[in-house]
């Protein structure tokens, strides 16, 4: 029974992925597509998410040793981070600091729950740093994961629209946008793009987890 | 035609890569247990895994690690990244009751939000990149310029 849970999700992440290189439609999102089959076969088998987590824990596992070694594009880009520490250190403080202060607000404008703001706060940046950020501010780590890929999801959507229409010009801030705004699913999507906005992505990609880890514990409580 | 000698080797190939992979990720995997160690030990919120980022950084910026070492494993973690979102975001299902309550509410706000994080971010990126190439093409004009006088 331990092993079923994995090997549901791997094969049907595979096809999902297969699916998606296909189509390359947003919606088909391998992430998505995963998700939706998952949950249908769950609530048809009756079977709890207890029960999936219990085996699928060991994928999540993985997680910790992916953010490690994160260390690999920042230690293979660090030449263009030298060149263009400004463009970055300053873009992706204002960033994280606008990613906070924008989703509590948003959030409370929209009438949602204090637990759901917190949790909604440090959602721009990669999973495994978003949920840990999340557990330390008292938010609900498993619903910051769900909100980390919608934000995902939606910055692939945003992302590309917002670069044409604000006449976003450098590779640099095309870079940071996707690194900065939709995490890994937008490092992807930049990559697409071409070489230098991947990499950049992928550099403000951990740069802007630091600067959320930094920001959230102290910017949360004053607006909660 | 393929040879069982060929099929051998290739086999043979397939399955030294295949424990090169899962070396490598173990060393991550280790530095991931030394970074929680750290950050249980200094009781800081900084999750372990930024101090094992920042460990694997620092041995590879000084040479006590080489990429080698690490690369193959560590590049597949991060490709296949999206695959260990999935079990923990099939927890969305134990919050249906809040998704459909709620759900528009908080799809609203994340791509609002997200849409003003891009604007933000993009503009200040841009412009700084903006100013500091025309500093740079002014310091380089200059620079021509009193070569010539010279």
């Amino acid at each position: 029974m331990t092993w079923l849970g994995i090997v549901s999700t791997l094969i049907c992440y595979w096809v999902c992925k297969k699916l998606y290189q296909r189509f390359h439609y947003v919606f088909f999102n391998p992430v998505l597509t995963c998700l939706a089959v998952l949950i249908t076969f769950l609530a048809l088998t009756h079977v709890s998410y207890h029960t999936y987590l219990a085996s699928g824990k060991w994928l999540t596992d993985m997680l910790s040793p992916a953010t490690v070694a994160l260390a690999i594009p920042l230690y293979r880009n660090v030449h263009i981070f030298k060149t263009h520490w400004l463009e970055f250190l300053v873009s992706l403080i204002c960033g994280a600091a606008a990613a906070i202060v924008s989703s509590i607000l948003l959030a409370r404008l929209m009438r949602l729950g204090g637990m759901i703001a917190i949790s909604v706060a440090p959602r721009s940046v990669t999973t495994p740093i978003a949920m840990d950020i999340s557990q330390t501010i008292g938010g609900i780590p498993t619903l910051t994961a769900v909100f980390v890929i919608i934000t995902g999801i939606s910055g692939v959507v945003i992302g590309p629209l917002m670069i044409r229409y604000v006449r976003i010009r450098s590779a640099v801030a095309k870079g940071a946008i996707f690194g900065m705004g939709c995490h890994g699913i937008g490092t992807a999507r930049a990559f697409e793009i071409g070489q230098m906005e991947g990499t950049c992505s992928s550099l403000s990609m951990v740069i802007a987890a630091f600067m959320t880890l930094a920001l959230a514990p102290s910017l949360v409580p004053l607006l909660t | 035609m393929v040879t069982p000698m060929q099929h051998w080797s290739w086999m043979r190939q397939k399955t030294v890569s295949f424990v090169v992979i899962v070396l490598q990720i173990a060393i991550l995997y280790g530095l991931a247990d030394v970074g929680g160690l750290i950050s249980k030990l200094l009781h800081t919120p900084v999750p372990g895994s930024i101090f094992g980022l920042m460990l694997l950084f620092l041995l590879l910026q000084f040479r006590v690690l080489k990429l080698e070492w690490i690369a193959r494993g560590g590049e597949l973690l991060i490709r296949e990244m999206l695959l260990f979102f999935v079990p923990s975001s099939v927890g969305i299902m134990t919050y249906g009751h809040l998704m459909l309550h709620e759900g528009l509410q908080i799809l609203v706000t994340i791509v609002t939000s997200t849409a003003i994080v891009m604007l933000v971010t993009g503009t200040i990126a841009d412009n700084i990149w903006n100013a500091r190439q025309r500093h740079r093409s002014q310091r380089m004009a200059h620079h021509d310029a009193s070569e010539v006088a010279s």
